[in-house]
């Protein structure tokens, strides 16, 4: 049983990871407000909202300049909502917020939505809106522009790194031992664990690839994380290519067992260094914000972490077995 | 000076080096062969271009032909090794004594072909950038990139020798590998002949000579269990 723990801990975590991240609903939102630039007087505005409403009938958007609101007058079509405001001449902040609520749920905000031109700065308060009963947030997801539904990906995309990196390690462990041991068995376990590895970074780059698909554009783009991908893939693509060219089981182990140290140390080289050294498009590298930073209310974070446990722990058993009936099938091939 | 270490007899380096310089100058073929595919590679490049005043162009196609050229040097390194001359090798020189003999001819070799090839460059397209550049930088630079190349084809092509001496295998093992080192060495020689302070480089330039001397400290470390048989 205790060593079935890890097995059975791994599929739940993963289980619970994929029902999560899935059936947790997306924060709502506001995008796209227009026009950037505002006046005093009377000004047409339009912005869009998402997810589209079911009941569209009682909304209330208000332009907020610190403690001075202004109701938004207008209707909604589909998810876009197109509207009238109209400005005092005197307001405590230029830049303005747009904020509001449609029917009961959740205030709903841009800040520094536009800037009003031709203002004087001034004292002004007018009456903060009542908000009808905003419902307790229970798990939600952060709504942001260009990711939109698609942050739920994160908790599949990048756990396959995570649990590549963690094989890999185990794989360049076994290797160390056998050039240590000289025990071929050790040697066929890492070549299981980089199989396994190599798995989960193919799986890694198609999980990447349809989200990069949606939010930047295309199924591959110029960044040095997908360098990274790419050429940590060829590695141990040729790290097989060697295998497959030497018949000595012995000699074999040994070339494999050298290669695969030197590999490591170069991937983690081109992974964990280069990117850091140029501009990437992912969160945290080159002057991007960290990913910490893209989910404040943490509840990312609370399926982003089982994911990665739980992915290392079924790639370790991936590994695991593979190893096992790889080193068994060697005992009977040497038997005779 | 018997001993510098326990591990390496400068005098059996010194020896592993004069017998690769003789066995160059008895098949002196070898290493022509790679001068002439330095000219031709670059003479087929300038017949496609004619003009290229495009520093990072330049700057690239300068490392590919570079490369390519190391990359053919490197088969050359053990390839020789036919027969029971590994046995004798393994007799009278320690393995460190062999990787370290091998590495520094390499390193001569391959410093001679980056050089020429810098030359034919220069003869056929002309210096890239708006002004006179930074040649010590450049140089030194370049030569930090040679250092690591060779160190880390020298143990690709020791892997590709002990798996059955197939050339096209140190390509497949050499080139994901080399990628690090590579995009440094493009990197910095891109900044220095753009001419911008060397405040800006020097990073990169710290980079790549942390890089190479992980990548021979490594080498050195595993170069002992691919020799032992």
């Amino acid at each position: 049983m205790v060593k079935n723990v890890f097995k059975i801990g791994g599929v739940l975590l993963v289980l619970y990871s994929l029902i999560v991240s899935l059936s947790t609903p997306l924060n709502k939102g506001i995008v796209d407000f227009q026009p950037l630039q505002l006046d005093t007087g009377s000004n047409a505005v339009s912005f869009r909202f998402f997810p589209a409403p079911n009941n569209p009938s009682d909304l209330r958007f208000f332009i907020k300049s610190n403690t001075a609101y202004f109701p938004i007058e207008g209707s909604v079509e589909g998810n876009t909502f197109s509207g009238e405001v109209i400005l005092p001449d005197t307001m405590p902040d230029a830049y303005v917020d747009v904020a509001g609520q449609i029917g009961h749920g959740d205030v709903m905000a841009i800040l520094d939505a536009s800037f009003v031109k031709n203002i004087t700065k001034g004292e002004l308060q007018t009456d903060e809106p009542v908000w009808k009963d905003v419902e307790e947030a229970g798990m939600i997801f952060p709504f942001k522009t260009i990711l939109y539904q698609t942050i739920r990906n994160l908790n599949l995309h990048v756990p396959m790194w995570f649990a590549m990196m963690a094989i890999m390690l185990w794989s360049l462990i076994l290797s160390v031992k056998f050039l240590g041991s000289g025990n071929v068995e050790h040697d066929l376990r890492a070549k299981e664990a980089a199989n396994v590895g190599l798995f989960f970074s193919l799986i890694g780059i198609a999980t990447g690839a349809v989200w990069a698909r949606f939010t930047w554009g295309n199924w591959w783009v110029a960044d040095p994380k997908l360098e990274g991908a790419a050429v940590s893939t060829l590695i141990y693509l040729a790290y097989f290519v060697l295998r497959s060219s030497v018949k000595d089981d012995h000699k074999k182990a040994r070339l494999a067992a050298v290669y695969n140290v030197f590999a490591f140390v170069m991937m983690l080289v081109f992974i964990q260094v280069l990117p850091r050294l140029t501009d990437s498009l992912h969160p945290g590298n080159g002057g991007n914000p960290a990913f910490s930073q893209y989910d404040l209310d943490s509840n990312l974070r609370k399926v982003f972490y089982p994911a990665v446990l739980g992915w290392i722990l079924i790639g370790f058993w991936l590994s695991n077995v593979r190893g096992r009936l790889a080193t068994l099938r060697f005992r009977i091939e040497n038997e005779d | 000076m018997p001993y510098l270490c326990p591990l390496m007899r400068i005098k059996a380096v010194k020896a592993i080096f004069l017998k690769e310089w003789i066995v160059e100058r008895k098949n002196p073929h070898v290493i022509g062969g790679l001068f002439l595919y330095v000219v031709s590679t670059v003479f087929v490049t300038w017949l496609a271009l004619v003009r290229l005043q495009n520093v990072p162009l330049w700057n690239a196609l300068f490392w590919v032909i570079a490369l390519f050229g190391v990359f053919n040097s490197s088969h050359r390194v053990f390839s020789q090794e036919i027969g029971t001359q590994q046995y004798y090798l393994h007799q009278m020189a320690k393995p460190l004594e062999v990787l370290f003999g091998k590495l520094l001819f390499s390193v001569l070799v391959n410093s001679i072909l980056l050089v020429f090839t810098f030359v034919v460059f220069l003869w056929f397209f002309g210096w890239p950038g708006e002004e006179e550049g930074n040649w010590l930088a450049l140089f030194a630079t370049s030569f930090i990139g040679v250092l690591g190349l060779s160190g880390m084809l020298t143990l690709m092509s020791g892997i590709a020798y002990q798996a059955g001496n197939n050339p096209s295998l140190i390509a497949i093992l050499g080139l994901p590998v080399v990628l690090p080192l590579l995009m440094l060495c493009i990197k910095v020689t891109k900044l220095i002949l753009d001419g911008v302070a060397a405040s800006v480089w020097s990073d990169y330039a710290f980079s790549l000579a942390g890089l190479t001397v992980a990548i021979i400290a490594l080498a050195s470390v595993l170069f002992p269990y691919l020799w032992s048989d």
